[in-house]
């Protein structure tokens, strides 16, 4: 179970969870851990996902009970209650989540009794089991859905809204392009006429999360996460699940992306009209760049949604050739290690490229030495160093990114696609 | 060149008579005429009752509680015939990390260079013999505990306890920690008691310190809120555990312990059922 992994490419899974609700406006956590904790998991996933902070409460105004050697050996359930109170009287937000780090969870406080406490004085305060050693970031995120899913998802809708689709898959943060991500994919959704809750846009918050219950779809754009959390949503409230296998990049794949949704929702010539519009767009401007836009070798190392979209774009849209595709996200059940492959070697006539299972840096090196006639590597930060080692272009389109501040770039849909391009082909 | 001060950890299962054991010990190494200090490493903080007339004590971790800084020298009490009694106490029941709190008690007095200070021969550390976690395997890391003595009756889960205990010191053996000076063999009565305990022994390549019959004399002393050397010096039971303080005094060199895999102990437990049940149908 324990291996040394060398620069690790995910936060705990405390960081992830941070990282997740700090992505909703006018939400607060209240870090029930100690003071390195607290700081390490919120510079590390927010600054590290294209260099910016949360909007609405940043990592020095965190609520956080600094837990220390006394309150690990008495418990320190007292503390986080004085600490909950001073929160709600110093800070104005629509819900407060504890969130325990690892001390909290080994010594196993009952945060869950806190929260539960102040919310029969009418307070919105929650408790989330997030220590840290439960897993990565990617848990974190699954851990806090299933936290707003338990305690803000109204448990019981009066009534469903035909137009309603709730976007999952896209981690806050923890993919560096996040919000332009759920910005394109939003935008194509609301051509076909649907209204979508993505739950961290900016004209969203804990009133549309209560929502989510009404909607018709779950849409997940991701090939293996929240598998348990669609399931639970089905169960409660009958919504069914569609998943893509990735952020749909490029006009190929998100025609494919937008086709399925036209067809869970029966609006198939909504999706049509969207694609044919979408496409003469984009190819407008594909033509007139035409005369730049050569060839390349390339490898891809990220999270599995990155790599399978930034794979199949380049081999699919752009005729590259793909030699490495590296997933860097603890994917531990072999069913989704197997859709994640099928997603990266099933492409429309492109060799397949090889593929690796490692979030070690040493592994990722060594597997992309390998690759000496790659030129373009789409990866993180932690790979830039390589890349210049080599002399080959590089792109960041992964966390951990400390070298590029993004706002609303995107590597999705139509869009994203050219704005992608623009930087691959830059510097000319 | 200080003297080296003798530290002892005595191990054994919760209700075993450990306590009794170790306070009889510290009794008897006093009247010896030995320093002694006796540690309990037990969240029911009950370990030096008998020493101090049962009287109420602070443990270190009521101090931590209270104070922001703890003075080693506020939770060391004075029992009889001038014994260090201290005991490092536990968070609530069903909180905190009472571990954690052996940890944080133990260095404690090992950053206030207390036992130097206090020109010591000899502390004994009581613990919780089940050694749950890496907290109560703090007085037989590197630097503690130099032996470790276990006390144990031929009661199959005592044995059980025992056998634990000796994992946790073949675990830490090999980075300086404490090995196992013996087995003192409680509440021996009847024959086969002696015989199960000597072939634990035998299996598990360990020696029997001493065998320490089960007395009223213990009972009565306890009721009074002291310890047998104290209550009842000339007791045929305060003999045992003044040979067994002198024994403990002497002792030298330690071994590191064969416990046995839990199938085998529980093969080796089954056959001895037999036995008895054999044994039982003679009478």
């Amino acid at each position: 179970m324990s291996e040394i992994v060398e620069n690790p490419h995910a936060n705990c899974s405390l960081g992830g969870a941070n990282a997740t609700l700090t992505a909703i406006k006018r939400v607060i956590p209240i870090y029930h851990s100690g003071p390195g904790c607290c700081l390490q998991t919120t510079a590390g996933e927010a600054s590290q996902g294209g260099v910016r902070l949360p909007y609405y409460v940043q990592y020095t105004a965190l609520p956080c009970t600094n837990m220390t050697e006394k309150d690990v050996v008495l418990g320190a359930v007292e503390k986080l209650d004085r600490h909950v109170e001073a929160a709600l009287e110093i800070l104005d937000a629509d819900a407060f989540f504890i969130l325990t780090g690892c001390t909290a969870g080994i010594i196993g406080d009952d945060v869950q009794s806190v929260a539960k406490k102040y919310r029969e004085k009418g307070a919105p305060v929650y408790a989330v089991n997030s220590a840290g050693f439960l897993g990565e970031s990617c848990l974190g995120y699954e851990i806090a859905l299933k936290a707003l899913l338990d305690n803000i998802v109204d448990p019981a809708p009066k009534k469903r809204n035909p137009k309603l689709v709730n976007l999952f898959g896209v981690i806050p943060f923890h993919d560096p392009y996040w919000e332009g991500n759920l910005e394109e994919i939003t935008r194509l959704l609301n051509l076909m006429g649907l209204k979508v809750n993505t739950f961290f846009s900016h004209d969203q918050g804990v009133k549309e999360i209560k929502t989510a219950s009404s909607a018709v779809l779950n849409i997940i754009v991701s090939p293996w996460l929240l598998k348990g959390f669609a399931a639970e949503f089905e169960k409660r409230f009958g919504i069914p699940s569609l998943r893509h296998r990735c952020v749909p990049l490029g006009a190929t794949e998100t025609e494919t992306f937008l086709r399925s949704v036209g067809e869970a929702l029966s609006l198939q010539d909504k999706a049509e009209k969207v694609i044919s519009a979408e496409e003469k767009y984009f190819y407008r401007y594909l033509e007139t760049g035409i005369g730049v836009q050569n060839w390349r070798r390339f490898s891809v190392v990220g999270d599995a949604s990155t790599v399978t979209a930034v794979t199949r774009f380049l081999a699919n849209d752009m005729s590259f050739t793909p030699d490495g595709a590296i997933v860097t996200d603890a994917v531990f059940r072999p069913a989704d290690r197997e859709r994640i492959t099928e997603a990266l070697t099933k492409l429309t006539y492109s060799r397949p490229p090889e593929i690796f299972f490692t979030g070690d840096q040493w592994q990722i090196n060594t597997a992309l030495a390998r690759f000496d006639q790659t030129m373009l590597l789409v990866a993180s930060t932690n790979e830039h160093e390589f890349a210049m080692s080599r002399g080959l272009q590089f792109f960041v389109a992964a966390y951990p990114n400390s070298e590029r501040l993004i706002y609303n770039r995107s590597l999705a849909g139509y869009r994203g696609a050219l704005t992608f391009l623009e930087d691959i082909y830059s510097n000319l | 060149m200080a003297k080296k001060i003798k530290q002892i950890a005595i191990y054994g299962k919760g209700g075993i008579g450990k306590s009794t054991t170790t306070s009889n010990i510290s009794a008897a190494l006093s009247t010896l005429g030995y320093k002694v200090m006796q540690f309990g490493c037990d969240p029911k903080s009950d370990s030096t009752n008998t020493l101090r007339g049962g009287n109420y004590m602070p443990t270190v971790l009521d101090s931590m509680r209270e104070k922001s800084v703890v003075n080693a020298g506020d939770v060391i009490f004075r029992g009889f015939n001038g014994i260090y009694c201290v005991e490092a106490g536990g968070p609530a029941p069903g909180v905190g990390c009472a571990g954690r709190g052996i940890i944080s008690a133990v260095e404690l007095f090992r950053q206030q260079r207390v036992f130097e200070d206090l020109d010591l021969d000899i502390v004994l550390y009581d613990v919780l013999g089940d050694v749950v976690c890496g907290g109560f395997a703090m007085p037989i890391r590197e630097g503690i505990a130099e032996h470790v003595f276990t006390v144990s009756s031929a009661d199959f889960m005592a044995i059980y306890a025992a056998n634990n205990l000796f994992k946790g010191i073949l675990k830490y053996s090999s980075s300086g920690g404490a090995l196992l000076g013996g087995i003192i063999a409680n509440s021996i009565n009847k024959p086969y008691a002696k015989e199960i305990i000597d072939d634990f022994a035998g299996r598990t390549e360990t020696k029997i310190l001493d065998y320490v019959p089960r007395s009223v004399t213990v009972t009565q002393s306890e009721l009074q809120g002291k310890t047998t050397i104290e209550a009842a010096p000339a007791s045929e039971q305060a003999k045992v555990y003044i040979r067994l303080a002198e024994k403990i005094a002497a002792h030298e060199k330690s071994e590191v312990p064969k416990p046995l895999e839990v199938g085998d102990l529980r093969a080796w437990a089954s056959g001895w059922a037999d036995k008895l049940l054999a044994l039982q149908s003679d009478e």
